[in-house]
């Protein structure tokens, strides 16, 4: 095994107090050998005094239904066999299927006048993921990669921004740095990230193939063999993290792991969680089967009660150890659904009206902003676009919505070109 | 020699003969080693006698860089042996030109080039159509100008009518198509004009941008919902009326109606129909009149090829001036003088001793690249390549694990395997080298996967376990999986290196299997030297 002299280590603290470890690359030779140190970093606690603001977005793919989730009308001829129940915030009513967050209404600021033109899946999924409706010109990094860019910290071990059981929107012309890291399963280790082999054996093998690069070091492709050499020290530096415990569900107690619920949803859940205790800016949990065409209710009954008690689980989870008030929570989908129930008992693509809500990071609780008629079908109150959305995600995240970012095109492009924050969640 | 020369008058009378098309250009179809002598000779006076160059690569370094250019693979141990044994460059470069893996490769680069920003599903894009229709352009060697046609002025269903898949995918949107068409067959960075006039560079006025959109302004969109079983596809179909409106900037709510008008002045009736605007605009943009067309084929082949441009930008060369102006003419024109040949300039620009010198570092910015190749990170169907003729695996194999990868297109390119890599590495063609950088996930993929784990191994039905299995000396073993996935010898140090590994490791099935991954994940396997 091979060591550096320790004058090519550094052990620093970085801007959020996380220990950190910066091997120096002190010619070709060494860059990996680097990684064969035995001693292992302290997981990090959790310095959580300066650590930054962070945003969980609760992805609802597919188009969640507005009558049975958050905006019940009841008695209305659009409504269908699903019933309204009380919450914590009083006279707010939501559909039955949420018993668990109807408890925790008080965290949340409703938002029952979402109004878009985008009814396709891939164009309202990029358009609630990045402001911006899909051109084919440029592509516009999602709001994950800006806020990992906004608030991440410089030298994280961590990547910025995890993605759980969804591939979310990736980070274009951001660069590699604040793409989203995807975790296909939470109740497994992260694709490609343990190494096949034994860690002594991972490194002896990074050694070998310093020592065999460093035989190439005196051609044209110096520089492209540098930044190869920094980007395997840095992929081996997260394979051999210690802090890579965050995303290994296993080491929470089971009565945690039981109160998020037994569901990959409720799983991804407590898995964003420790990724933002661990300092991740930016985790997206996804939800799938929203696009309810046929047979709504059974489907929506299967549905919603893991999503109702890791949503639950997670605000409550989150108040408890005192991280709400610096992590956004974001719970929406792309559109919502047609009043009309159609032949095969579903509802169709409905993007002029829906709902979602907000929690955490400053944002009013027990609030309710904007409305739709009595049948649900067009907006009449406080109409919310998606740019002021994202104007608001922004305020919340304390990030300059008008920022301009080189672009590959050409031209800057904005973190939201439109649209104003909503003032009334603050 | 007399008949050399009897031959060049036939060919000129046929040139005479049968291409009177080009009628500004020169009516000599110039030959690629000519233009290529020509090209190499201007640079060495360019740079004076002094100038010290890199000497030519080796045979097996051109070997291996001309067959990734061409056909997007490592080359085989039986096309390493035929050159070996005959290395004679410029018949390697028209045999790779000539096989099918050349118009895949290519094919499959210009798909990528066009739709790569695009997040459309399958019913705007069917790849699988569109990739098969560029191929065919390819191997028909179809003039660049006819084929940039055909694609700016395709009509019908995008899943019968293939390029029409250029502008579905483009949600048939003027302002996108327009702006896409001027970046990327022009180089013509306009669409900042959009909603401003531009600033910085050449100055185009917003109303330059809306009239060229207006060629595209009375070509709709159509979802086709009845089509039995084929999902719902789109098409292109004109318009009878209807016109192209920019928005009046002191009164947002009012369209002022454009007439389509091309970069260079030259328009068409604000009454022509949707076929005549897009015909019009289809001459336009391919007359050798036209300062841009050729200028930006020509920038962005030899950027693909030698991994520096005229001009640093493939879509924009209109912010800086070229680095060899007259040197650019030159492949320009003769190009022209070819009737816009595509293998024409591979051939001219294979054949140059620029193409051919060692590599040399990138240049620092701002700074003049030599007239040397520099390094180029390979394309993700050229990775999977290498990695598929490597390694040996069924591409189909569905018991390998193949994780989907982040934020892939609803429009899935590829499945499985190829997918899973596609993804993972993929990169706008278009993108200078100095902008394309590697991915954690990327470095995932070769360090840990199961695919190149598995088929690293000395156990099983692997390379590894076969050359074992064989009786080979660890020299031999070392020296074919540096063929394999280099395709090149080791240098004495480096069979050193792998000797001292063996025998530190103590186990020599574990050490040959290090060593083969070590190469795998190595820089110089993503790399094109």
């Amino acid at each position: 095994m091979r060591h550096l002299p320790p004058s090519a280590l550094s052990i620093g603290v970085n801007s959020h107090g996380a220990v950190t470890r910066r091997v120096f690359l002190g010619g070709l030779v060494g860059g990996l050998a680097g990684l064969s140190l035995g001693r292992p970093l302290p997981a990090l606690a959790g310095d959580l005094k300066k650590r930054g603001l962070s945003c969980i977005l609760l992805w609802m793919a597919g188009g969640p239904s507005q009558f049975e989730t958050f905006d019940p009308k009841p008695g209305a001829d659009t409504q269908g066999p699903t019933k309204a129940i009380p919450t914590s915030v009083p006279g707010l009513h939501i559909a039955e299927h949420w018993p668990h967050l109807a408890r925790r209404m008080n965290e949340v600021a409703l938002i029952r006048s979402m109004t878009s033109s985008e009814g396709n899946h891939g164009r309202a999924t990029y358009l609630l993921h990045t402001s911006y409706a899909p051109t084919g010109g440029v592509t516009h990094p999602g709001i994950g990669s800006h806020v990992a860019q906004e608030l991440g910290p410089p030298d994280s071990d961590l990547p910025l921004f995890v993605s759980i059981a969804g591939p979310s929107v990736g980070s274009s012309f951001l660069g590699v740095k604040y793409a989203p890291f995807v975790i296909t399963n939470p109740e497994q280790p992260p694709d490609n990230l343990p190494s096949p082999v034994a860690s002594g054996r991972a490194r002896r093998r990074l050694g070998l193939l310093t020592e065999l690069e460093a035989e190439q070091a005196n051609g044209g492709a110096a520089p492209l063999l540098r930044e190869h050499q920094e980007l395997y020290a840095q992929t081996a530096r997260l394979v051999l993290s210690p802090r890579t415990a965050a995303f290994r569900l296993d080491q929470e107690p089971r009565s945690v792991r039981d109160f998020y619920g037994a569901s990959s949803f409720g799983q991804g859940c407590l898995m964003a969680r420790r990724l933002v205790e661990a300092g991740v800016p930016f985790v997206e949990v996804q939800s799938s089967g929203w696009d309810t065409h046929a047979n709504e209710l059974p489907g929506l009954q299967k549905l919603i009660p893991p999503v109702d008690r890791g949503t639950a689980a997670l605000l409550t989870d989150l108040k408890t150890r005192g991280l709400l008030e610096r992590t956004l929570v974001i719970w929406m989908g792309e559109f919502g659904r047609t009043p009309r129930v159609n032949l095969t008992a579903g509802r169709d693509h409905y993007p002029a009206a829906f709902n979602l809500f907000l929690a955490g990071a400053g944002v009013k609780g027990g609030l309710v902003l904007g409305a739709t008629d009595a049948r649900g079908v067009e907006v009449i109150d406080r109409p919310v676009t998606v740019p002021d959305l994202f104007c608001t995600f922004c305020r919340a995240l304390r990030i300059d919505p008008r920022k301009e970012k080189d672009s590959d095109v050409g031209r800057p492009v904005k973190i939201v070109e439109k649209g104003r924050a909503v003032r009334e969640l603050f | 020699m007399r008949l050399g020369r009897f031959r060049l008058a036939l060919y000129i009378l046929l040139c005479v003969a049968l291409i009177p098309l080009h009628a500004a250009g020169p009516l000599l179809r110039p030959a690629p080693e000519d233009t290529a002598r020509r090209v190499d000779a201007a640079f060495a006076r360019a740079l004076g006698d002094k100038a010290a160059l890199p000497p030519l690569a080796d045979d097996e370094t051109f070997l291996r860089r001309a067959t990734l250019d061409l056909t997007g693979k490592l080359p085989t141990a039986e096309q390493a042996r035929a050159f070996a044994s005959a290395p004679d460059r410029a018949r390697l470069v028209n045999q790779l030109l000539a096989s099918e893996l050349y118009a895949v490769n290519w094919g499959r680069y210009w798909r990528d080039v066009l739709t790569y920003h695009t997040p459309a599903s399958n019913n705007y894009l069917r790849w699988e159509l569109f990739d098969a229709w560029w191929t065919r352009q390819l191997r028909d060697n179809r003039p660049w100008d006819q084929v940039v046609s055909t694609l700016v002025t395709a009509d019908g269903i995008n899943d019968e009518v293939a390029p029409v898949n250029y502008l579905t995918a483009l949600y048939g949107n003027p302002v996108e198509i327009a702006a896409t068409t001027s970046r990327v067959f022009l180089g013509v960075q306009i669409q900042c004009a959009e909603c401003h006039d531009a600033k910085g560079g050449p100055t185009w006025k917003r109303e330059q941008f809306h009239e060229l959109a207006a060629f595209f302004g009375r070509a709709r969109l159509v979802q086709h919902k009845d089509v039995e079983g084929r999902g719902t596809p789109y098409a292109i179909e004109g318009r009878e009326d209807g016109q192209y409106g920019m928005t009046d900037k002191k009164d947002p709510s009012r369209l002022i109606p454009m007439q389509p008008r091309f970069l260079t002045g030259e328009s068409v009736s604000i009454d022509a129909t949707d076929s005549e605007r897009r015909a019009a605009l289809a001459r336009f943009l391919t007359s050798p009149k036209n300062p841009w067309f050729a200028r930006a084929y020509v920038n962005r082949i030899w950027s693909a090829l030698v991994g520096w441009g005229f001009y640093p930008s493939a879509i924009d060369l209109g912010t800086a001036s070229p680095s060899h102006p007259e040197i650019l003419d030159m492949l320009v024109n003769d190009w022209v003088a070819s009737g816009y040949d595509v293998r024409w300039l591979f051939r001219t620009v294979a054949a140059t001793q620029v193409y051919q010198r060692q590599l040399q570092p990138p240049p620092a910015p701002s700074k003049i690249a030599g007239p040397a190749v520099c390094p180029q990170r390979l394309r993700p169907e050229q990775i999977f390549e290498a990695l598929l003729s490597t390694l040996e695996f069924d591409e189909n194999d569905k018991s390998i694990p193949a994780p989907a990868p982040s934020a892939a297109p609803a429009a899935r390119r590829h499945v499985g395997l190829r997918h899973m890599f596609y993804h993972n590495f993929k990169v706008n063609p278009s993108t200078p080298q100095a902008e394309v950088h590697g991915t954690i996930p990327q470095a995932l993929v070769m360090m840990n996967s199961a695919l190149v784990h598995v088929y690293t191994s000395a156990r099983g039905k692997t390379v590894l376990g076969r050359l074992l299995a064989e009786g080979r000396s660890d020299e031999q073993i070392v020296e074919e999986l540096y063929r394999r996935a280099l395709a090149r010898k080791p240098t004495p140090s480096e069979r050193l290196i792998c000797r001292r590994y063996v025998s530190r490791v103590g186990d020599r099935h574990e050490a040959l299997e290090d060593i083969f991954w070590a190469l795998v994940n190595s820089t110089e396997f993503v790399t094109k030297r």
